[in-house]
């Protein structure tokens, strides 16, 4: 009978076969410590300090859903950017309110420990493990809900990626806006159409003044300038 | 500065204290009648409460022009505790979801100060508590129950408060949540039904 870190693994290796390498590569944390919570489930502490609730970290992980940040990502159709996996009962609780969970986790061996306690088979097609910021770009735009616990393991590295995240608004927004508008992408001929419009650089260069504008620049940068107004 | 206790003047220069707190200290360890309790504290005319713990330092010795106080019986104090007594722990236990929230949801410097205010109304309660079942004579080890007796409970509640302060040393909050929320939670549950029965113990 295979194992759930290897049917975890092997539901990962589909999706994500770069990951899936690194995961079974990598080594648990350390001074991570798995008890059983009061509730039966696993609970774990990372030196000395709990990740989840040692009572009930599935009931925990509901109370995130219904936070202001979850419900707030929800209103306005953004994804929700989980900083910190721990064992994934937060991830697993996301998973089964939004389509699309983006799972930010530094450490490998984390996904490890997670994958070898906990059932991500049914969830995992939701989830994407991201392991560098710049791949914030493949995506919608996103909020950053962080898992507490895992922030204090790892402060440089959330501020790294709520810096990347800051510096992506404006253009999500913008692009946002856009595609909200009717005949949007009549504004947009004379674009590759397979690439991203990087909107936010083209109004930068354009504040610059660097060469002249096409009527679709013009039309963006109005319609920038009005949603900063709008603001 | 007038100061009266009960409509009895006293001399100014006979209390100590910079700030309202200090000298309210003052006036209940070394000024007023045996076996009372300050009920009322009338500040340049109107009536003083703390709507925040320790409040009074805020109000200086030159900020006063009248302290009245107006005192009562322990006994009247305790019966006023044993009426108003469920109200006060049930609007304690109103307070936790918020801050156990807080701190689960990574906001610690909010949950810290809920809880910190939070623990001043604890030690208050439980000290009040210890008051009423001396000045009433109230029986600490009867049994009420399925709820055990006063003596059982206060010394549960002991080892809880300790554990949160060990707890939060650690900066474990996610614990402190859990404390917060699976063991004082049920145990202040516990002991605020159980003040009407120490209610129908006073004669």
């Amino acid at each position: 009978m295979v194992d759930l870190f290897e049917r975890n693994l092997n539901n990962l290796l589909e999706l994500d076969p770069e990951l899936a390498a690194r995961v079974r590569m990598a080594s648990v944390p350390d001074q991570a410590l798995i008890l059983p919570a009061r509730s039966g489930r696993p609970t774990l502490t990372v030196k000395g300090i709990s990740l989840h609730s040692r009572f009930d970290p599935v009931a925990e992980a509901e109370t995130l859903l219904k936070s202001h940040m979850i419900t707030e990502a929800g209103g306005k159709g953004l994804v929700p950017a989980l900083f910190g996996l721990g064992l994934g009962y937060q991830a697993l609780a996301l998973a089964g309110s939004f389509e699309l969970v983006l799972v930010i986790e530094p450490d490998p061996g984390m996904v490890k420990l997670a994958f070898s306690h906990l059932d991500f088979t049914q969830a995992l097609p939701r989830l994407r493990f991201l392991t560098a910021p710049s791949a914030f770009e493949q995506y919608p735009a996103a909020l950053l809900v962080p898992h507490p616990p895992s922030v204090r393991l790892h402060r440089t590295a959330f501020r790294l990626w709520t810096d990347q995240l800051e510096a992506r608004r404006p253009a999500a927004e913008l692009n946002k806006f856009l595609m909200d508008l009717p005949g949007w992408e009549e504004l947009l001929v004379g674009f590759d159409s397979a690439q991203p419009v990087d909107l936010l650089g083209l109004v930068r260069a354009v504040h610059r003044g660097t060469g002249p504008l096409s009527e679709g620049e013009t039309l963006i940068l109005l319609l920038h300038e009005l949603t900063k107004t709008g603001r | 500065m007038i100061i009266s206790i009960d409509g009895r003047p006293m001399e100014e220069s006979l209390v100590r204290g910079d700030n309202l707190e200090d000298i309210l200290s003052d006036l209940a360890e070394n000024h007023l009648p045996q076996n009372r309790m300050v009920g009322e504290v009338l500040l340049n005319g109107l009536t003083f409460t703390e709507e925040l713990p320790h409040a009074a330092v805020e109000v200086s010795r030159t900020e006063i022009d009248s302290l009245v106080l107006l005192t009562l019986t322990s006994e009247d104090i305790s019966r006023h505790f044993l009426n108003n007594g469920p109200n006060i722990l049930s609007s304690m236990l109103d307070s936790l979801p918020k801050i156990t929230e807080l701190f689960r949801l990574g906001d610690e410097a909010e949950a810290n100060e809920h809880y910190l205010r939070f623990l001043e109304s604890l030690h208050l309660t439980i000290s009040m508590l210890e008051k009423v079942t001396r000045v009433m004579d109230i029986p600490y080890e009867a049994s009420v129950g399925e709820l055990g007796s006063l003596e059982s409970r206060l010394g549960w509640l002991a080892e809880i408060t300790s554990q949160l302060l060990r707890i939060q040393e650690e900066n474990d909050w996610i614990y402190l949540a859990d404390v917060l929320e699976y063991e004082l939670t049920p145990e202040l549950e516990a002991l605020r039904d159980m003040l009407p029965d120490m209610k129908s113990r006073v004669h």
